[in-house]
């Protein structure tokens, strides 16, 4: 009887999770007889089930929704709003129940008088009545008591018989083996025989891992269900859209994601989608859109959550970071846009206007983003303000197979996901130096500053005396997306595929492992959690200067300052560029470069991309290009060697005449050139070229500041510069005509649009057109105004 | 099957062991240490392709962590889900009981007190019950 029971309430679930998506299609059109059919096929089966098992309750439930859906299919009575609540109700109710049955306690002893009278009652109101008693447990004590069921999982029968067979295969194979270990046959039968067993176990390991995978549409199919009924709750309408419901996940996987992608699904209604009214005004349509994508790509799941409302206002998040003193203003001020957006993932924040039902109740995306990365998943926003967010979520395949690094500390084996790690050094390399700076040990590897801890510290063990490498390792960690550090380990042994299982609570409590594995050498080894680390190195509560250096590095498209690139041109010069145009540096094999229509051009990625800097084939077998971008265009530099990365000072000299050099710096002693990336990429083909743009028309007298510094800067802009006397004839069409000094020229014998530059700030507010010489803001922004109108 | 105890010693005392919470008694021969974990891990060991925590029962009691001797036996037991290695100086028999559990005495040192959970007659001899929940995790209790 039991056990009838338990499968009564494993199809019973499986048929909710099911259904609940059909509910709220029956509920958008309670004329659709296709859906009202599969819910009354629902009661009625869990009618005939309760029956048999003796369940008076169930029965009392089923029965009474039954009758109406009846009712209604015979066109007897109308699928009335109240009507689909109650029913909904009573789906909910015995959901509640199966709950309860499954902890295995006894079902509380009441009856449902309530619900049964509200689907009689059809034209009433919902009254809330003063004896609805809650069946409902507080959801907390709900989860814990879930945990505690026996889990089961319904698995293909075609799965288990290929298993079945597999391990016919697995014992034909081993009789094998032992047939030639008994006959002392070495050499190639027991070979042969060993293979087929091995062939097998592989195959096995495979088949037993399917029945662990599960399709994701276990968490999208409650998912309508949870999106109708917060939009009943905050007055707000949203079309929920899934895609990709038949892509695989380890079932483990799919419960450690479901809370993270509900919270992310409230914040998106409560927070991103406006209300009707509000998007009307903003001209958009009264109904929110919500889609939410699966895709696999390669060992890993993207799950896209994109609604298009508001987006996330960074404005207000710097500010509430500042009201709740998570972050102080000089902190905030030199945050990039990125930066700021981030700060929705500090614990403690939230933009929520007022504390509600539904989202900021402390539960935040801090918590969203550690649950994803204890997982080995990031997470991603891309935020358009007033247009809407989109999140990805990106999380591995499987937990339990894990590709790590092992290392050896204090003469004992740890293995580390290898998803955390981005590079390793020997603390010998050149490029790797260790210093102390107020009692704290940072690492500076190839000009980067990361916080510096030995695992041996970490794990409170000691440093072996006798080390049997001579150099220590360090390993650069990627903990979390805006935590990184340099580990210290004796040595680094291999990197293998280990089969990972959780560890006992004790020893998982600390947070410093992530699971405990079996390598082949039979003893056991602990998984290390990169994140934990850092949490007991108290990384994340001091001041990170990983972070520092991003931040800066955030803010160096500025002219001045920023870090810049030295690198080594093929005519042997050293030369600076600036390190936020540089994507990455790579080795390409000479044979993919050739001559053609008068450019060196590399073949890449199925395309062929001009190289600068070349102007004949190299002859040594790999050529090292710098891969630039402006984030829209690349751009390919061919170099000699890259050198290091400094800092560029303040003040670079510009040059006289707009090219590939925009200026010199002075780096210690070294007069080194530092390229013009904007003239490299506007020198692209796709760029308009000099002769096609548009005139600008300097008025002023030729003197250095005209030439050299406001042409560049209007070349810049799209333009080409002519400078032009005040005494000259103006002839020709200019798109944009600017008037330098306060020179007497009436700007009605220009014609065109005029800006007049003015020597003094005071003078600057005199009209509109009057922008003060240094006021490059709005100077450029006319600028690029005139060329938007002129393109237009 | 109730009423069947495990005797086993741990810190040189004979004590019972519930025998429905146990698996197996098992030989450890050797185990790998868990740094920073808390003092009464002794470490983990393989059991087959499992990996089991060892917990040392003497320090409950002792205060002082046990140095494992290879061979020495380890009562395996499943809790919440997760197999435990039980170390304990020897395991002596499995006897029924059948005697009405016992309070324990309120001047049990507070090592012994922490780790029993009643006392047992059996054969004119009074043995401490040992819980083993509270030792796969003292937290817990501690904190209910």
């Amino acid at each position: 009887m039991d056990d009838l029971i338990q499968e009564f309430i494993a199809e019973t679930r499986e048929t909710l999770d099911a259904l609940a998506s059909e509910l709220v299609l029956w509920e958008q059109n309670p004329r659709d007889s296709e859906r009202l059919d599969a819910i009354f096929r629902f009661v009625h089966t869990v009618k005939g089930s309760c029956g048999f098992l003796n369940l008076p309750r169930f029965e009392r439930l089923s029965h009474a929704a039954e009758d109406v859906l009846a009712q209604v299919r015979d066109g007897r009575r109308d699928a009335s709003a109240q009507l689909v609540d109650a029913v909904l109700a009573v789906i909910d109710r015995i959901g509640e129940l199966i709950v309860v049955m499954e902890t295995g306690e006894a079902l509380p002893d009441s009856t449902d008088a309530d619900l049964i009278a509200a689907l009689n009652r059809d034209i009433a109101p919902p009254m809330p009545d003063p004896d609805v008693e809650d069946v409902a447990l507080p959801s907390e004590t709900d989860q814990a008591r879930r945990q505690a069921v026996v889990r089961s999982i319904r698995v293909p029968l075609e799965l288990i018989d290929h298993l079945m067979n597999g391990v016919s295969d697995m014992v034909l194979a081993r009789n094998e083996v032992a047939r030639c270990l008994r006959d002392e046959q070495n050499g190639t039968t027991l070979e042969n025989a060993f293979e087929r067993l091995s062939a097998c176990i592989a195959d096995m390991r495979d088949a037993i891992g399917q029945t662990r995978m599960q399709r994701i549409e276990r968490i999208f199919s409650p998912l309508p269900r949870l999106v109708r009924d917060l939009c009943a709750d905050l007055g707000k309408q949203v079309d929920l859209r899934t895609s990709g419901s038949n892509v695989e996940l380890d079932r483990e996987m799919i419960e450690m994601i479901r809370d993270p992608l509900t919270h992310i699904i409230r914040n998106a209604i409560d927070h991103g989608i406006e209300t009707p009214a509000a998007r009307r005004i903003v001209g958009k349509p009264e109904t929110g859109r919500l889609s939410i994508a699966a895709r696999q790509s390669g060992n890993q799941i993207l799950i896209e959550i994109s609604d298009d409302g508001r987006g996330i206002d960074t404005e207000k998040l710097v500010a509430r970071a500042l009201a709740a003193r998570i972050r102080n203003p000089s902190e905030v001020t030199g945050l990039s846009e990125r930066a700021r957006l981030e700060l929705i993932f500090a614990p403690g924040l939230s933009t929520a206007d007022h504390v509600s039902a539904i989202s900021g109740r402390g539960v935040g995306m801090d918590v969203v983003r550690s649950n994803i990365e204890r997982i080995g998943g990031s997470i991603d926003l891309e935020n358009q303000p007033g247009r809407g967010l989109r999140v990805i979520l990106r999380v591995p395949l499987t937990l339990t197979i894990i590709p790590c690094l092992t290392v050896r500390a204090g003469g004992q084996e740890f293995a580390m996901p290898r998803s955390a790690i981005r590079e390793i050094l020997f603390d010998s390399n050149s490029q790797v130096r260790i210093q102390q700076v107020g009692g704290c040990d940072l690492a500076y590897l190839r000009g980067e500053c990361l916080p510096y801890v030995a695992l041996e510290t970490l794990l409170g063990l000691d440093v072996d005396p006798e080390p049997q490498a001579r150099h220590r390792t360090i390993i650069s960690v990627n903990a979390a997306s805006d935590l990184r550090y340099a580990l210290s380990v004796e040595a680094v042994i291999d990197h293998e595929e280990l089969v990972v299982r959780p560890g006992a609570p004790v020893i998982m409590a600390d947070g410093l492992y992530a699971g405990t594995t079996l390598p082949d050498n039979g003893r056991p080894m602990l998984l290390l959690d990169p994140l934990g680390l850092a949490h007991r190195a108290r990384l994340n509560e001091m001041p990170k200067p990983a972070q520092a250096l991003e931040e800066e590095e955030g803010a160096s498209p500025k002219i001045d300052g920023g870090s810049a690139l030295l690198f080594k041109e093929l005519s042997g010069e050293l030369r600076l560029i600036a390190l936020a145009a540089v994507e990455r540096v790579e080795d390409v094999d000479s044979t993919r470069l050739a001559m053609a229509a008068g450019q060196m051009r590399l073949s890449i990625d199925g395309e062929s991309r001009a190289v600068i800097g070349l102007s004949a084939r190299p002859e040594a077998p790999f050529t090292k290009l710098l891969h630039l971008t402006d984030g829209r265009v690349h751009a390919l530099y061919a170099v000699d060697d890259v050198i290091d990365i400094v800092r560029l000072p303040s003040h670079v000299e510009p040059a006289p005449q707009p090219g590939l050099i925009g200026g010199v710096a002075l780096i210690g002693d070294l007069q080194l050139e530092v390229l013009d990336v904007h003239w490299i990429f506007s020198m692209l083909p796709g760029a308009a070229p000099a002769t096609d743009r548009p005139v600008c028309r300097l008025i002023g007298e030729d003197d250095a500041w005209t030439r050299s510094i406001l042409a560049p800067l209007v070349a810049a802009a799209g333009y080409n510069p002519v400078v032009a006397r005040p005494g000259d004839a103006i002839d020709g069409d200019a798109a944009i005509s600017i008037i330098v000094g306060d020179l007497p020229v009436a700007p009605s014998a220009v014609g065109g649009q005029v800006i007049r530059l003015s020597d003094t700030l005071a003078s600057a507010s005199a009209d509109a057109d009057t922008i003060y010489r240094y006021d490059r803001a709005g100077l450029l922004g006319r600028l690029i105004a005139g060329q938007q109108r002129q393109s237009a | 099957m109730k009423d069947l105890f495990l005797i086993a010693i741990i810190a040189g005392e004979t004590v019972a062991f519930p025998s429905e919470r146990i698996d197996s008694v098992v030989k450890v021969r050797e185990s790998v240490p868990v740094p920073s974990a808390a003092p009464f891990i002794s470490g983990l060991f393989a059991l087959r392709s499992r990996v089991l925590t060892l917990i040392d029962c003497q320090y409950f009691v002792t205060g002082e962590p046990a140095e494992l001797i290879p061979g020495q036996p380890a009562i395996v037991v499943n809790i919440g889900g997760c197999s435990y290695g039980l170390l304990v100086d020897d395991v002596l028999d499995v006897v029924p009981i059948r005697t009405a559990p016992l309070p324990l005495p309120s001047q049990l040192p507070a090592g012994w007190s922490e780790i029993g959970r009643s006392l047992l007659e059996h054969e004119s001899e009074t043995l401490l019950l040992i819980d083993p929940d509270y030792m796969v995790n003292p937290a817990m209790r501690r904190a209910a």
